[in-house]
């Protein structure tokens, strides 16, 4: 058995606590089944016919990629103390992880200190996975795949884990400041959402878009990615109390009651200013509810995340219509109007609503803004870094013939009839 | 040439026109009103697609062999309601 780095302990099999690890194990498969095929079926079915595979294909892709990538570094980077930037390299390749079945020992990291380490690993990755999946939404039906998976690599490790570390590792240099974000608005959807943003930006509008209706192939699938994710984030938010306690159980609460509040916003919204409520505006407002308690699910009540739900519920309807003309890049699933905008409203809405009592820790505005800010800054910058570079060198986009013929026949040699 | 050949011909125009121009047609229309059928003809041949070409004049074939126009139908098919314009620039 070779040596664990110092700060990773390693303790008795007895030690554990194995309604934890029961409760970790099963979040842990939630939240993979939101990526695949949650969120797979919930972007596949907003696009066009001729890119339905394609874009399923993204998000399985992405799966494997960051997979090996959390293994070899990504996990060491997020959650190894190293710097208030980043972790150190003293986990790579999952060195850290301990398992002597002989000895009963095994090691467990400090934030989850009654669950194995290697479901902490594994629970993390779900997360690690579905963040840069969440990415592809904005530059879907135009992306070539092999840049696809060049930036997905790059983005995970360069920006994924250093957000990651900053805000949940508790020598990073947020979460030392204060900043409050129980399952992850800032690390996974502020995150997200700008990288999503500064991608439709470069990559360019798609062809048609603005002069014909790029119109949705089948809202049954999104519907029911929709309800995969919302199903799956009770283990996203629920998972993250780190134990089976009644912190996980008001976690799941105010998850259901965040979505349930959007949800009633958003229709309503749309209502009023379209004149009817569309199935994809009630599949939007649940996301969207469900981003915006994510920073908050363990600090705050469920009145709290009915009104955190309601305000994204109008906030992401505004962010992926008034706000996505104005901006004017072609995000084509709406990855920064949902995940961006119910990713900064959750985040600073946690800093009015959280209270000790719940989670233990007072919520400041001030501090949640900090992480927000530094989130948009540093995601923002990165992103369009590792995308010019790959530009140069790779081409991001398909030619103008194969995103007419669609990605499924011109990049994977499918199609669906 | 029979009427269900020029459905046959119709139908290949279609589905085409769906897979290349994502644009949906009315086949059993194309099949019957000539003046319908020249106007996606006229569409087809717009595109850059050769098989596009190919069938589109397969169909202006079949209803050349028409003698006389068919039953006599309104010329043009009733208009569709105005729809909004859902689905440019904004997808939600």
């Amino acid at each position: 058995m070779s040596l664990p780095p110092a700060h990773v302990l390693v303790i008795d099999a007895a030690k554990l606590n194995s309604g934890d690890t029961a409760w970790m194990i099963s979040a842990t498969t939630l939240v993979l089944l939101m990526t695949i095929p949650g969120l797979a079926l919930f972007y596949a079915g907003m696009v066009r016919k001729k890119n339905i595979l394609a874009t399923m294909a993204q998000s399985f892709a992405v799966c494997a990629l960051v997979s090996v990538l959390w293994f070899a570094v990504g996990y060491s980077l997020a959650f190894m103390p190293g710097t208030a930037l980043v972790g150190d390299l003293s986990a790579r390749f999952l060195d850290s992880v301990v398992f002597d079945k002989a000895a009963a020992k095994l090691s467990v990291h400090p934030l989850a200190p009654t669950v194995p380490e290697s479901v902490f690993v594994l629970f993390q990755l779900t997360f690690a996975i579905i963040t840069p999946a969440l990415i592809a939404g904005a530059f879907a039906e135009r992306m070539r795949f092999s840049a696809m998976l060049w930036f997905m690599g790059l983005w995970s490790v360069l920006v994924y884990a250093p957000v990651a570390h900053w805000v949940w590792e508790p020598s990073g240099w947020l979460a030392s400041r204060g900043v409050l974000d129980f399952a992850g608005g800032t690390v996974v959807h502020v995150n997200a959402g700008v990288a999503g943003l500064v991608a439709a930006f470069m990559l360019g509008r798609r062809l048609g878009y603005g002069q014909e209706p790029l119109t949705p192939s089948n809202l049954g699938y999104t519907m029911i990615g929709a309800s995969l994710l919302w199903v799956g984030w009770m283990g996203f938010n629920g998972g993250s109390a780190a134990a089976a306690d009644g912190r996980a159980g008001m976690a799941m609460l105010v998850t259901q009651m965040g979505a349930a509040g959007a949800v009633l916003t958003w229709m309503a919204a749309e209502w009023l200013v379209r004149g009817s409520p569309s199935l994809l505006g009630l599949c939007s407002g649940a996301v969207a509810g469900l981003v915006a308690i994510t920073p908050a699910a363990g600090f705050v009540s469920p009145g709290s995340a009915l009104a955190i739900g309601a305000s994204a519920g109008l906030a992401c309807y505004w962010g992926a219509t008034a706000l996505k003309r104005l901006l004017g890049a072609d995000d084509s699933l709406d990855v920064f109007g949902v995940h961006g905008i119910g990713g900064i409203v959750g985040a600073l809405l946690t800093g009015v609503f959280a209270s000790p009592t719940l989670g233990g820790a007072e919520g400041s505005v001030q501090a949640q803004a900090l992480g927000v800010l530094g989130t948009v800054l540093y995601s923002g910058v990165a992103s369009a870094v590792i995308l010019w570079v790959l530009d140069r060198v790779l081409g991001l986009r398909v030619n103008p013939q194969q995103e007419q013929d669609g990605l499924d026949r011109s990049l994977h040699g499918e199609r669906l009839e | 040439m029979p009427d269900m050949d020029r459905l046959a011909v119709a139908a290949h125009l279609h589905v085409l026109m769906r897979r290349r121009l994502n644009r949906i047609t009315d086949m059993e229309w194309m099949s019957t009103n000539r003046e319908y059928a020249m106007a996606m003809v006229r569409l087809a041949h717009a595109a850059e697609h050769a098989d596009l070409h190919e069938w589109a004049e397969k169909l202006e074939r079949a209803w050349r062999l028409v003698a006389e126009p068919g039953p006599r139908l309104p010329a043009v098919p009733p208009a569709p309601p105005a729809e909004p314009r859902r689905y440019v620039s904004t997808l939600r």
